[in-house]
């Protein structure tokens, strides 16, 4: 493998940091740490400028067990995946593997509603709309966008379900097949002003004498080999787990951390909770290309959503109802009774292997299931500084603590999802489509737990959450740590609440606006 | 003759009995059909199903554990033309989703009148 990349003027734009001196001392305008989906997307935004760009990757172009082994820690409460096979950790990042889904949050997202507890971001929808344009760009999805009258001229049969719109919404998904490690791989390595430095795990980060700057960021590589990165600026892009943990991690200058003197860096952990929740019996066959995924200038699909209107009314939090066939869904194995194998290319095998085994059983089924079919809900979790991450006991190769996760859902999640089902059960019988049947762990109003087959869709958001008072939140709205002037955090971590909608396109749209603030700055 | 006639006259007559007759049970039967199994729900569940669910109701709702009472809160009768029963209870099951007196039993989303259609089924098994 190569070591090196030039850009067209000779210069070394791509270093594997293993070739480096110890002790390597890099100077930059501005570092970014993680080259993932919000990383590779913020150092896109600064190609062809004038300012130097340090673009810092743990990992190499591929997957390494011993790479990958960084990402592992603990868990509990509810139960989760393996904490190492959530994310993948080189160039690309979790792009490498995603499915790819994309929608915005919607404009409640972003409100403070009186029934979720802490909800409430200091900046609304319309501040973040020019970016999703940028990012829809930057992950290939179709300029459409996502209304479903938008859609219906391209892929014909988009009909939804006759049901009462002032409850229920058609959400559209678009599919991005972006892997950053592939796509944009060239783009960053010719790039004149952007350096990529492989195997360079940020290690500490460390301030200045005032303490209200950072100096520079401690590197190592997979062998221990040291370097620090000087810069102006810096950004953390390393996900929600890990932008928590190295912040927590530098803790030698301030005790509880950077940025963490009100205790509030890795809580408010959210995921998204997916699980099959109950099934659609329709009375006939509905003809509709609606609900599935069909290939147009990029495939798309529709979910069942809810109105603000009803989420207000009925005090619920987001959520989105997917449909499957139930012939099929009825032998598919909970993903997360599946996805147990720390290493991520071994769980997505079994995953593979068991939806193929429930495909070829689903084979000839007849009768009313051929009209019947899963309901699968992505659910908001409701911020709760108890859903955590913290620093466990154990050290990494590189002496770093390794992550403890407990994630923990309550009553409003699993209240909004039985109401959510009842909503829909209710108007499936007054418009005669069908019938709506809860799955079992939904029928007892009073038993507030979820189920140990409980999936996340491996969506950490929320670490590092974003608000106006310091005690309350670890970023302002400009993504910058509270207590430290030159601290910029980019991705799902900055979120306040987590919406239903996957958070790729949205945390690569706060990462474009991020970029933007800081090149005003300038 | 007359013979021959009474002979002839008793064998209608008694063909004419057993088919009204036989007819007239199956068009009861038909109707008792209807209001125990509730149309929509038949399709997708079967009657261990039903009868599940008509427990489940009957639990929640002691006081209507009798046919009788069921069949007057259900404002139905055996009696009554099928097509009058089923646009009943169409309109009976419409109006419970519309004003939100639906339950859930056995996990289904169901009206009050499906419901007790179900537990009909359920006393009407045990007949």
């Amino acid at each position: 493998m190569r070591s090196v990349y030039t850009n067209a003027e000779g210069v070394i734009m791509h270093i594997d940091a293993r070739t480096l001196s110890d002790n390597t001392i890099i100077q930059a305008d501005l570092c970014i740490v993680g080259a993932g989906a919000a990383g590779i997307a913020m150092a896109l935004d600064w190609n062809n400028r004038s300012e130097k760009v340090v673009l810092l990757e743990g990992g190499g172009f591929e997957y390494e067990q011993q790479i990958q082994e960084q990402f592992d820690g603990t868990a509990d409460g509810q139960r989760y995946y393996p904490l190492m096979s959530t994310r993948l950790h080189y160039f690309g990042g979790t792009t490498g593997h995603w499915s790819g889904l994309c929608t915005p949050f919607d404009p409640i997202d972003f409100k403070t509603r009186h029934w979720v507890p802490e909800s409430g971001w200091p900046i609304a929808l319309e501040d973040l709309l020019p970016y999703y344009s940028k990012a829809n760009e930057v992950l290939g999805l179709s300029p459409l966008g996502y209304q479903l009258s938008a859609w219906t001229q391209e892929v014909p049969n988009l009909i939804p379900f006759p049901l009462d719109p002032t409850v229920f919404l058609s959400k559209i998904w678009q599919y991005s097949k972006a892997r950053y490690g592939t796509l944009y791989r060239d783009t960053i390595v010719k790039s004149n002003n952007i350096h990529l430095f492989t195997y360079a795990n940020a290690t500490e980060i460390v301030l200045g004498q005032d303490k209200k700057y950072v100096r520079e960021i401690s590197v190592k590589t997979p062998s221990g080999k040291s370097m620090r990165i000087s810069a102006k600026r810096f950004v953390l892009a390393c996900g929600s787990i890990q932008n928590a943990r190295l912040l927590l991690a530098s803790n030698r200058q301030i005790k509880p951390g950077l940025g963490n003197e009100y205790d509030r860096v890795g809580r408010y952990f959210m995921e998204h909770p997916e699980i099959a929740a109950g099934e659609v019996w329709l009375n006939k066959s509905f003809e509709t290309d609606l609900y599935f995924r069909k290939s147009a200038s990029t495939r798309v699909s529709a979910e069942l959503a809810f109105s603000a209107t009803a989420q207000e009314k009925h005090k619920l939090l987001n959520g989105t109802f997917s449909l499957f066939p139930l012939g099929m869904g009825q032998f598919q194995t909970p993903r997360i009774n599946l996805w147990q194998n720390k290493d991520p290319r071994k769980s997505k095998e079994v995953t593979a292997a068991d939806w193929g085994a429930a495909r070829r059983k689903s084979k000839n089924l007849e009768g009313a299931i051929q009209f019947a079919f899963k309901l699968n809900a992505r659910l908001e979790q409701a911020p709760n500084p108890n859903s955590r991450i913290s620093l466990g006991t154990e050290k990494d190769a590189l002496g770093v603590p390794k992550v403890h996760l407990h994630w923990e859902l309550g009553q409003l999640e699993k209240d909004s999802l039985r109401n959510m089902c009842l909503l829909l059960g209710r108007e499936f019988g007054k418009t005669e489509l069908g019938r709506v049947r809860l799955n079992a762990f939904l029928t007892d109003p009073e038993n507030h737990q979820f189920p140990d087959y409980t999936n996340g869709g491996w969506h950490h958001m929320g670490t590092t959450r974003m608000h106006q008072d310091p005690k309350k939140g670890v970023v302002n709205e400009n993504c910058r740590i509270h207590s430290v002037e030159n601290l910029f955090i980019a991705g799902a971590s900055c979120f306040t609440t987590g919406g239903a909608a996957n958070p790729t396109l949205t945390l690569t749209a706060l990462s474009l606006r991020l970029s933007d603030f800081l090149k005003k700055q300038n | 003759m007359k013979r021959k006639s009474f002979l002839v006259l008793s064998g209608v007559g008694f063909l004419a009995l057993s088919v009204g007759g036989y007819f007239g049970l199956r068009s009861y039967r038909n109707r008792r059909g209807i209001l125990y199994r509730p149309e929509s729900l038949s399709a997708f569940c079967d009657d261990t199903s039903l009868c599940a669910m008509g427990k489940e109701y009957l639990q929640i709702h002691p006081e209507e554990k009798d046919v009788k009472t069921l069949m007057g809160l259900m404002g139905a009768s055996f009696y009554a033309q099928e097509a009058t029963i089923r646009a009943r209870l169409r309109d009976n099951i419409k109006y419970d989703f519309e004003s939100d007196r639906a339950l859930v039993l056995d996990g289904w989303v169901v009206s009050r009148t499906e419901g007790r259609q179900c537990a009909l089924f359920t006393l009407m098994q045990k007949e």
